[in-house]
């Protein structure tokens, strides 16, 4: 008996490729058998096909077969790299040697530029070979399982007629995503055959931001443009973030994320009725400043009524703020909690966790790069919520020159009919208040959805829905996604026209990464609002 | 008793005249009885000169430079306060105590460290003197934007086309910084009604702030003028300009106007004080377009219209000023308090300036000086024409400067007046004691909103209302009257009390109030106030016509609110509140006051409520009926004066609701 290579099982399948005409005729039927494998990529089928092959010693005859046929690249795909993890003696012996020989001769070059696993079992690919074609990735996992995935979407023209990689013409980049999981670790990958060499990167241990960075970064790498991200995402894309996002949304692990908290400022003769929660990232100091300034003029917050909880969502600034905020924040007139997360989680992530902490059941949920306006702001918004205990409430947002930075969103979509993407339409963006006209003489409105720049809730509410979606990494389009969710399950959006705040805007989220990263996060923040929200893709189809 | 002053810059290394201003402050109060110990604390000119390790400088007795603040925009300090009481200034101060910290500058100072002399020395009261508008303008603190044009702001969009878009977002919260820094301070000083007026504009309450002229040098003794006798026309006039030399000052403009004139006037020269040659070059002067084009300027009218004589001291001014006919100035600027006007005055000189901010002020036109259009070149050329043509009209302008008495000759006066009214206030006073309105009976604030009326003598009640969300006028809102102005306005039917306004000198509480000079019942006009200073305090011309119709308009107002008065005293809902702030209310005299609403018509059982503060054996909050409408309420502390905005909301709140019965 040959020496079996892989976890073959017995022969199932009997050929005769024998030369005479019923030989042939039962060559015939394999070889159909055979091309039914390939084309259903049934490697289980193919392994018994080539052993078959081999006990038969029909190696020339296939080979004729092979020579009769126009396209092979399915079966160069598909069949050679069976084929090449043979023992070469055997093959040789039963003349398949000339097989892999003339299946190879028609490979083309291929080169991995990253192979990264996500999570176990999700994989992220990205690299380049010389046509344009889908790509056949063919793999063999350590376990000896064998496994196929096409790219048909994801194949672009670089725009450098030689890649870095040192290929010749190697000028079209592929990028996909693949999910394995029931394999354990990759032996081998083949790419139309081709078998490529690889080093896997393990970002398994890496934050759900860092790994929707990279995930973009293959992307980006690969030369897409982004207007096709949205038809992507279906291609595995929405499929891995949401399984890496998973973990985050249990909140009885909420509380494991806290580092630090530490209490400033005056002290509670009674229990604060407002959480003022504001997370921070990046830039702290002038904020910080500016929200100081602001709050010690406001007779609210000189009552033990409000305590302002800021959340540290950025390691690397805690020891300078914690130092900071220790000196002037220590006659502070209001109580000031600041909690420190272990790992930057996000605008979303940081505010559930704030939210989750804070002691008062009403809660105000701030950006950092917001500002009063003029005292009195919170006392509205807190009103507002006493009259509507189950509502959404966001206050009237400013720029720095008055005019209308948000007041209410209606939710608007571009892209193509095919693959809509959603976008936030801020209503009287950018006009005079006086454009309000009648909303001017009301205490509050209902909008359509709200912006998460300052949110007015009941807490209970808030963790009921379970907070803003994870998935959403560093932010933007969490709001739209919570304040649809919100209008669902709890209640009514509304503008409380009558408390006002100067909105700074994108002062800290754009403190992250370049704008063309920034870009391809806001794209894809857009893409998931869509592809995880039904009340966002029934409007995606009406409008359609 | 001490005062620790502290300004921007030290004048042993800054010559500009806040920090002169500043420093004479101190130089006059370390001599004097009951301020000895005062101190002078300023921003280093360059930090360089702190040896390394450094924060704090000695600069002999009681006196410190601190690291210069490098943040021009949110003011941070560059000292570091988190040493606790080691650290470097903490420890510099460690011997005094003062009781007023007179603040001259944030800039180069930063806010936070200004923060800290509160936190620790919190007996302090802290008195801050407004020399420019760096509170509202961020660019360079002149409302003078970035391409020459006076800023009308200030506004973002202003700011951000002086600034740069990039410092946008640190704007609005600077501007929350300087606000709350300004929310602190216990009491402004402006040395000039325009700039106070500007102030007011943007915000600080007019409660808070006095107009009190910087301080002149200790020996005001000028040298000898010199004699315009011997003019004869088309002899000769030397003009004067005294200053620094940069853009915004107006010497091209003054040029310019020469250069109109010397054809017609060979005798006429300007000297240029404060003018070195570096800045005529434009490889030495920070400007160098503006070097340029003055190099030219001087180099075409030659050296016989125009002298350059060198930079100078403060203490060589005397005697350059006895050389000049005139003083000349062309600020481009709202220039608040010129110190260079000042010493001109002092030295007899009369001034020739633009009609423009402090400047218009300072100078009374055809008194002691004349006033042009700013940047209007042929306008300065005329008046300078007339001045070398009429020799006698500039006999005139110095004799008047001889005869009044200087601006500021009272100024440490004036100062010490608002120290000792500041220290001797109360040092555990109320503080801002709020409560949230969500959780007070709406039908009540409702109530209140329609039907409260104030009557009488607190400013405390206008901060209520303010408090309470009540933005209407009202009569006695606007002014300001003790028990007896009251009952004689009400008495007298409250037509003509308002007839013989006059400016009210005391500076803590007159900030911009004018007195009727028959009832002694005060009005916040602020615009009536600077009009009757500068018409010398008369309202009526010697035939007896008015001087100003500015009069006639806070007539109308009064008038206006009257007949809003009277609706209210008829409206059997409306509740009347008097608070009795001087104490000086007596049964008879809560009577008296009854009994006049109730003949101008206010319905039986009307409520008329009258807070006092209660005894020691007083039943805190309570409120007593004692019929027909007329209840007596005690509290447990009405706000005084100087702080009427710590209001104790939520006991008046409980009173107001026991009047009304909720």
């Amino acid at each position: 008996m040959p020496k079996r290579q892989g976890p073959i099982e017995p022969a199932h399948v009997c050929l005769d490729l024998s030369t005479s005409p019923s030989a042939m005729s039962v060559m015939s039927q394999a070889l159909q058998q055979l091309d039914q494998a390939i084309n259903d990529a049934d490697f289980s089928a193919l392994q018994q096909l080539i052993v078959e092959l081999i006990l038969q010693k029909q190696g020339h005859a296939f080979s004729m077969e092979l020579a009769k046929r126009g396209d092979l690249s399915i079966v160069v795909a598909r069949l050679l790299p069976l084929l090449q993890r043979w023992n070469q003696e055997q093959l040789a012996t039963a003349g398949l040697n000339r097989v892999v020989a003339q299946l190879e001769q028609l490979t083309v070059p291929v080169a991995i530029s990253n192979l990264a696993r996500f999570a176990p079992g999700w994989y992220g690919i990205q690299g380049c070979r010389p046509s344009p074609g889908i790509v056949e990735i063919v793999i063999l996992s350590t376990d000896g399982q064998w496994r196929i995935f096409s790219i048909r979407k994801s194949v672009y023209r670089h725009d450098v007629t030689r890649h870095p990689e040192g290929h010749l013409s190697c000028n079209y980049s592929f990028v996909g995503v693949f999910n394995v999981p029931d394999v354990s670790a990759l032996q081998s990958v083949w790419i139309n055959g081709s078998r490529a060499t690889f080093n896997i990167e393990n970002l398994s241990d890496s934050l759900y931001l860092d790994k929707i960075d990279d995930l973009l970064h293959l992307y980006r790498q690969a030369r897409v443009p982004i207007d096709q991200l949205p038809e992507l995402m279906s291609e595995g894309l929405y499929d891995l973030a949401y399984a890496l996002q998973k973990p985050l949304k249990a909140k009885s692990r909420w509380g494991d994320q806290l580092r630090n908290e530490e209490s400033l400022g005056a002290k509670n003769s009674g229990l604060p009725k407002i959480s003022l929660v504001i997370p921070l990232f990046r830039r702290w100091h002038d904020f910080m400043q500016g929200h100081h300034a602001a709050f010690c003029m406001d007779p609210a917050f000189n009552c033990g009524f409000v305590e302002v909880v800021y959340v540290i969502d950025d390691p690397s600034i805690e020891e300078d703020v914690l130092n900071w905020a220790r000196t002037y924040f220590h006659h502070s007139p209001y109580p000031i909690r600041i909690v420190s997360l272990r790992h930057n989680l996000g605008f979303g992530m940081a505010s559930n966790i704030g939210v989750f902490s804070a002691s008062t059941e009403r809660i105000i949920l701030m950006n950092s790069d917001v500002m009063p306006s003029q005292p009195g702001w919170l006392d509205q918004l807190d009103q507002t919520c006493s009259h509507h205990p189950s509502a959404l409430v966001s206050p009237l947002l400013l720029y720095d020159n008055d005019l209308i930075q948000h007041a209410g969103m209606e939710l608007g979509f571009s892209g193509n009919s095919s693959y809509p993407v959603p976008c936030n339409l801020h209503l009287l963006k950018g006009l005079s208040l006086t454009q309000l006209g009648s909303h001017l003489e009301m205490n509050e409105w209902h909008v359509p959805f709200l912006s998460g720049a300052v949110l007015a809730f009941s807490r209970e509410l808030f963790l009921a829905i379970g907070g803003f979606e994870p998935i959403f990494g560093r932010g933007d389009f969490e709001d739209l996604d919570l304040s649809a969710r919100w209008k669902q399950i709890n209640g009514p959006l509304l503008i409380c026209g009558k408390s006002l705040l100067c909105h700074l805007e994108r002062q800290s989220i754009n403190q992250s990464s370049s704008s063309e990263s920034r870009r391809w996060q806001e794209r894809f923040n857009a893409c998931l609002a869509l592809h995880i929200n039904p009340d966002i893709q029934a409007l995606a189809e009406a409008n359609i | 008793m001490s005062i620790l002053y502290v300004a921007h810059g030290h004048p042993d290394f800054n010559k500009g005249g806040a920090e002169i201003s500043a420093y004479r402050l101190f130089e006059a109060f370390r001599e004097t009885l009951n301020w000895k110990g005062s101190a002078f604390l300023a921003a280093c000119p360059d930090n360089k000169m702190l040896k390394p390790g450094c924060q704090v400088m000695g600069l002999g007795e009681n006196q410190w430079l601190v690291k210069r603040s490098s943040d021009p925009l949110l003011h941070d300090t560059d000292v570091n306060l988190n040493l606790g009481q080691h650290g470097f200034l903490r420890q510099a101060l460690s011997d005094l105590d003062p009781k007023v910290i007179h603040i001259h500058h944030y800039v180069h100072i930063g806010l936070d460290l200004l923060y800290a002399l509160k936190r620790w020395f919190p007996d302090a009261k802290v008195v801050l003197t407004l020399h420019e508008y760096w509170g509202m303008c961020p660019y360079e603190g002149r409302l003078l934007k970035a391409n020459g044009q006076l800023c009308l702001g200030p506004d973002a969009d202003s700011c951000v086309s002086c600034l740069g878009e990039d410092v946008r977002s640190k704007l609005a919260i600077r501007r929350l910084r300087i606000q709350q820094y300004f929310s602190t301070i216990d009491h402004f000083i402006s040395p000039s009604f325009f700039l106070k007026k500007r102030y007011l504009e943007w915000g600080i309450d007019p409660h808070r702030i006095s107009v009190v002229e910087n301080m002149l040098p200790p020996s005001a003794e000028p040298f000898f003028p010199k004699d315009s006798d011997k003019k004869e026309p088309d002899q000769t006039l030397t003009i004067g300009y005294f200053g620094q030399i940069n853009p915004w000052k107006g010497l091209i403009l003054i040029l310019e106007a020469l250069a109109m004139i010397t054809n017609r006037c060979p005798g006429l020269c300007l000297e240029i004080h404060g003018c070195s040659l570096s800045d005529l070059e434009s490889k030495t002067s920070p400007h160098p377009l503006f070097a340029s084009k003055l190099r030219r300027l001087v180099q075409s009218l030659g050296p016989d219209h125009v002298r350059l004589c060198g930079r100078y001291e403060t203490n060589e001014l005397s005697s350059r000023m006895a050389n000049v006919d005139v003083v000349v100035m062309a600020s481009r600027w709202y220039e608040n308090a010129p110190m260079v006007i000042q010493e001109a005055l002092m030295n007899q000189r009369p001034v020739v300036a633009p009609r423009l901010g402090g400047m218009q002020e300072k100078v009374k036109d055809g008194f002691s000086g004349l006033l042009f259009q700013p940047e209007k070149t042929d306008h300065l050329a005329t008046l300078l024409e007339q001045l070398y043509r009429e020799p006698q009209k500039l006999k005139i302008l110095q004799a008047n400067i001889q005869n009044k008495p200087l601006q500021g000759s009272n100024s440490f006066q004036q100062h010490q007046s608002i120290y000792r009214k500041l220290v001797a206030q109360s040092h555990d006073l109320p503080s801002v004691l709020t409560t949230n309105l969500s959780l007070v009976n709406p039908k009540l604030l409702d109530d209140l909103a329609v039907n409260f009326e104030p009557l009488g003598a607190n400013c405390e009640l206008g901060f209520l209302m303010g408090n309470l969300g009540i933005h209407r006028s009202s009569l006695f809102r606007w002014l300001f009257t003790p028990l007896a102005g009251l009952e004689l306005v009400l008495e007298d039917g409250l037509e003509n009390f308002f007839s013989d306004p006059v400016p009210v000198t005391d500076p803590v509480m007159a900030s911009d109030m004018v007195v009727d000079r028959r009832t002694g019942i005060f009005f916040h006009a602020a615009e009536l106030r600077t009009e009757l200073e500068d018409l010398d305090k008369n309202l009526l011309t010697q035939n007896g016509s008015l001087k100003t119709s500015t009069f006639l308009d806070q007539k109308a107002k009064y008038l206006y609110l009257v007949e809003k008065f009277r609706a209210s005293v008829v409206n059997p809902l409306t509740m009347h509140v008097f608070s009795d702030f001087h104490k000086e209310l007596t049964d008879d005299s809560m009577h008296r006051i009854h009994d006049l609403l109730r003949r101008m018509g206010k319905p039986p059982g009307s409520k008329l409520l009258f807070v006092r503060s209660a005894t020691s054996n007083e039943a805190i909050n309570s409120v007593q009926s004692i019929g027909d409408g007329l209840q007596i309420a005690t509290i447990k502390q009405l706000a005084p004066g100087e702080y009427a905005n710590r209001i104790d909301l939520p006991s008046w709140l409980s009173i107001l609701g026991q009047s009304r019965g909720m």
